[in-house]
């Protein structure tokens, strides 16, 4: 019974995203055992959380959509208002026996909240069903980007996005709302942080600020180039191995990987990273419910603005904004939600198998 | 409960928007891996150097500076063990904040902060550079305690140039100083990339090619950091030559020693190879003074104070050489065949010229009768010279005594010297524009007017009288010892254009004046004789610096010291095979006889009474027979 409902190609293509990670985090993190161990415990956590997701009918995650929604909103307040001080920003919510990130709750929360909502309003939608929609989408982005989080506000706006757009709202009205956005950006840059700006600036122009805000870009494509076609090798490479590049077991894992693996072995990544997106992608349009589909697509394209995005960053393509790369970075969190997500994801998937036998 | 299956055209529209989406994430994915084709295929090459030039550091390693030593081996500039506060700007993430905290653990001053700017603009921001050299035991104890609050500081041992002379040879070493922007200019930048200091002055300047040795470099693997991982490969430097310099440390002291507080100049040279047994000028300074930078203030105080001690008075003061040039123009008015040895002139308590209204005085107003040139010169009759003066003509007398060297800038191995005036009608016109006048002839007879030496050039032209014409370059190098293989090559006598006289024996002639001068009780110098063990020649000198002409009547004394005449006084000795030429000047001092003879007497008597005769030690350079 357990067994049916885990989707075992994506469960595949998580687990070798996920032990490769770890095996990648022992050599970027210099042979760091105790920090492999943090991540794989995490990893168990996230891989039981998702099998226990996987097996709930996804009809409760359709119920527990605005739920989820409404207490993330919650607790951004309250983080807002006092959250302990993690890395500068406000982001954490110190809960004693851990700490944690509610934009990471808000991740799941707003596809599956959106999904939710449209689940019996089908197109044609009204211009009121839209706004609404807008509204829900943008409450979340704001407070989690006045964290100050951009990297997840930017995921979560994406991701919410995307299910707007699989709902069916019309193309001129996405016109209209990126012409909005476009029009909204040079406001946007007024609100943003000065350290926010400097990396804006600092990714137009790295050498701007060689040793402040444009080293770890510059260190990350210096890394990633030297890795050549084949890579330095495993625990090979300068880069990271002699700490020049930063945040090399975080948000800059990808760099390592790119340094020691090469061309090669970033092909090979990116095309496992597609794998399972796909996976998700044919999953999500075999969903049989307007919620399933569009909380699966919501899932899935998450974890792809995820990749994209982090890999950009890292690449110098993307203003470093702060984005792990999924499964592999170093962070409790982070992998938990993700796995959550694909539990959730499978739990839809295998409520349109249960419906077809 | 909704309905579970939605209506297909909901569905269909669902698909495309997802097909939309799925061509959307491909292209990303196109994107993605178009870049890091870029940069790990396209660009490899490029990358790999940057990720090379990230871990591997290039350190300049200083070279040990060579010491100098003095002829006998007496060490004149050496290397001390220091302990230096550096820091590495690369490794220090807010400079102005850590030189703030710094100064709160570590007296700097604002000096210590310029100095470190000015260092900082010639050094790479991976290298060490020093904020406060000098650190005492104390000041090495309390940053260690505190060292782990300040990364990229450090203590480090280094080697600080000392003159365990202090004042005494500084006129001829020199000094060395942190390098400057301006020095960067003239030096090979890399040779000096792990280097502080640079010769300023004196031999330190002159040599500073050989005493800097050649930069080492090792390659090292680092980390992030900054911190070496570890030696790649390694260069080690080539460490400076150590110098010998033909002064004599004993000549010096005494020398300054007798000079006493009294400003002036002290030069020796050996005549048979043109050596500089001693160099001396007063006031002097103090050279390690400038080693780590001297504060403006100090250095204003120098270079504008009593004296002006920086002046070197031996290459740059200026002096009438008075009745020193008496013997040299003897010889001219032998070499010109004016006179003979035989020749006796009337010489009188006063001169005129004919036509003219001008009287020039004998100095000793009871002068009377006629004289030889020896026994002018014993005398120093003034106005027997006037008469020579007049029947040479001021042409010759030029053209002789430019065959000395005076007028010339002396070619010695330091910076700085000057050429001093050997006047002629073609220099007056030149730089005054003026014509020569027939009663200027008269009082270069007697070393006065327009006539400029320095105490160089009068020892110089006294050694080339001394060695009966042969002239050397005078120099200060004497050896140089290659501190790799400890080979040391000794530097050659350089010959210059020898001076001959028609009659030979006139140089014997002149040279026995001179001694007459000292044992003759009519001698001018006779008081230096007593006691005297060895023969010594000699001439005095009383140059007037002042317009008025006073009486030797009037009571040194009462003469305010600023207008008292200059004292001056050359001495060759022994007499039969000389090997010390002394020229002494002694500003104000009054009378050469009384202020300069007695110096130049203990200086020869130094030399004299010395372990070490130039026969069998020190002096390692043989003469070149012209």
């Amino acid at each position: 019974m357990f067994r049916t409902r885990i989707d075992r190609p994506l469960l595949s293509g998580l687990l070798l995203l996920a032990i490769g990670g770890l095996v990648l985090l022992y050599s970027a993190s210099g042979g760091n055992w105790q920090l492999v161990g943090n991540q794989a415990v995490r990893l168990v956590i996230g891989l039981v959380l998702m099998g226990l997701l996987a097996a709930t009918p996804p009809r409760y995650f359709r119920l527990a959509g605005p739920v989820f929604y409404a207490v993330g909103i919650l607790l951004l307040g309250i983080v807002l208002v006092a959250g302990a001080n993690g890395n500068g920003a406000e982001r954490w919510l110190n809960l004693e026996l851990f700490q944690f990130q509610p934009a990471e709750l808000m991740k799941i929360a707003l596809p599956l909240a959106l999904a939710w909502y449209f689940h019996d309003r089908s197109a044609p939608l009204r211009w009121t069903t839209v706004l609404a929609a807008v509204a829900a989408l943008a409450v979340p982005t704001a407070l989690i980007a006045l964290e100050p989080d951009l990297g997840t506000s930017i995921l979560i706006l994406g991701a919410g996005a995307c299910v707007l757009f699989l709902a069916g709202i019309p193309w001129r009205w996405v016109v209209v709302i990126l012409i909005l956005v476009g029009a909204a950006l040079p406001l946007g840059w007024h609100f943003l942080h000065d350290y926010q700006r400097e990396r804006v600036l600092v990714f137009l122009d790295p050498q701007r600020d060689p040793l402040g805000a444009g080293y770890h870009i510059i260190q990350s494509k210096i890394a990633i180039g030297s890795g050549g076609l084949f890579g330095q090798g495993f625990l090979g490479g300068t880069q990271a191995q002699l700490d020049f590049l930063p945040e090399r077991t975080t948000d800059f894992v990808f760099a390592v990987f790119a340094e020691q693996f090469g061309f090669v072995g970033v092909l090979a990544l990116l095309a496992l990273y597609a794998f399972v997106i796909g996976r998700g992608l044919v999953l999500s349009f075999r969903a049989h419910t307007r919620f399933g589909r569009l909380a699966a697509a919501g899932v899935v394209t998450t974890f792809m603005l995820y990749v994209v995005v982090n890999v950009g960053m890292v690449a110098g393509v993307v203003p470093v904004v702060g984005v792990p790369l999924p499964l592999v970075s170093y962070g409790g969190t982070s992998i938990v939600t993700v796995l959550a997500g694909f539990g959730i994801l499978m739990s839809i998937a295998a409520h349109r198998r249960l419906i077809d036998t | 409960m909704p309905p579970l299956y939605p209506s297909g055209h909901s569905h269909e529209r669902f698909v495309r928007r997802l097909a939309f989406v799925g061509i959307v994430a491909a292209l990303l994915g196109i994107g993605l891996v178009t870049r890091m084709g870029w940069l790990q295929v396209l660009q490899a090459h490029r990358y790999a150097a940057l990720a090379r030039g990230n871990r591997i550091r290039v350190m300049p390693l200083a070279p040990t500076r060579g010491l100098i030593y003095d002829r006998n081996g007496k060490l004149l500039a050496e290397n001390e063990p220091t302990y230096e506060l550096t820091v590495v700007p690369d490794q220090v993430k807010n400079l102005p904040k850590t030189l703030r905290r710094l100064g709160r653990l570590i007296h700097l001053t604002p000096k210590d902060l310029s100095d470190f700017r000015h260092l900082r603009a010639t050094k790479q921001s991976f290298q060490p550079i020093p904020v406060k050299t000098d650190l005492t035991p104390r000041e090495v104890a309390r940053f260690a305690v505190n060292r782990q609050k300040f990364p990229g500081v450090d203590v480090h041992a280094a080697l600080k140039r000392h003159y365990p002379k202090g004042t005494d040879a500084a006129a001829v070493v020199g000094y060395v100083g942190l390098i400057s922007p301006h020095d960067l200019k003239r030096l090979d930048a890399s040779q000096y990339s792990a280097s502080a200091h640079v010769g300023k002055t004196g031999i330190e300047w002159q040599y500073e090619r050989a005493l800097h040795g050649q930069v080492g470099y090792r390659k090292v693997e680092v980390n992030a950091a900054g911190r070496p991982v570890r030696t790649l490969s390694e260069k080690p430097p080539r460490p400076g030559d150590d110098l010998y310099l033909t002064i004599d440390d004993r000549l010096q002291k005494a020398a300054f020693k007798a000079l006493g507080d009294r400003r002036g100049a002290v030069v020796a040279i050996n005549p048979q190879n043109g050596s500089i047994l001693c160099l001396v000028s007063k006031p002097s300074f103090n050279p390690n003074a400038f080693v780590n930078g001297i504060s403006p203030k100090a250095y204003h105080a120098l270079l504008h104070g009593s004296g002006k001690p920086l002046v070197d008075r031996a290459l740059r003061g200026r002096y009438a050489p008075g009745s020193t040039i008496k013997p040299f123009l003897g010889l001219a008015g032998l070499y010109f065949g004016t006179l003979k040895p035989s020749t006796t002139i009337y010489a009188g308590p006063t001169f005129t010229l004919p036509h003219y209204s001008h009287v020039f005085h004998n100095w000793d107003p009871y002068q009377h009768g006629k004289q030889t040139l020896e026994q002018a010169i014993i005398r120093s009759t003034d106005t027997f010279f006037y008469q020579l003066a007049q029947k040479l003509g001021i042409e010759r007398m030029h053209a002789f005594l430019n065959r000395f060297g005076f007028g010339d800038k002396p070619p010695i191995d330091i910076p700085g010297a000057l050429p001093g005036v050997n006047p002629s009608p073609a220099w007056k016109r030149r730089t005054r524009g003026k014509p020569w006048y027939a009663g200027e002839t008269i009082n270069e007879g007697i070393g006065q007017g327009y006539f400029q030496i320095t105490p160089l050039q009068l020892a110089s032209a006294t050694a080339t009288l001394a060695a009966h014409g042969r002239r050397f370059r005078p120099h200060l190098l004497g050896a140089v010892r290659d501190t790799t293989n400890d080979q040391v090559t000794h530097i050659p006598a350089d010959p210059l254009a020898r001076l001959t006289l028609p009659e030979p024996a006139d140089w014997n002639y002149v040279l026995n004046a001179m001694h007459e001068v000292i044992t003759n009780p009519r001698g001018t110098a006779h008081r230096i004789d007593h006691g005297l063990d060895y023969e010594m020649a000699g001439k005095t000198g009383t140059a007037q610096v002042t317009s008025i002409y006073h009486s030797d009547f009037a009571k040194e004394e009462n003469i305010p010291p600023a207008q008292r005449d200059n004292a001056l006084f050359i001495a060759i000795a022994p007499l039969k095979h000389p090997s010390i030429a002394v020229a002494v000047v002694v500003e104000h001092g009054g009378g050469g006889a009384t202020a300069a003879a007695p110096i130049a007497r203990k200086v020869a008597d130094a030399w004299m009474h010395g372990d070490d005769k130039p026969e069998n030690a020190g002096d390692k350079h043989v003469s070149h027979p012209h």
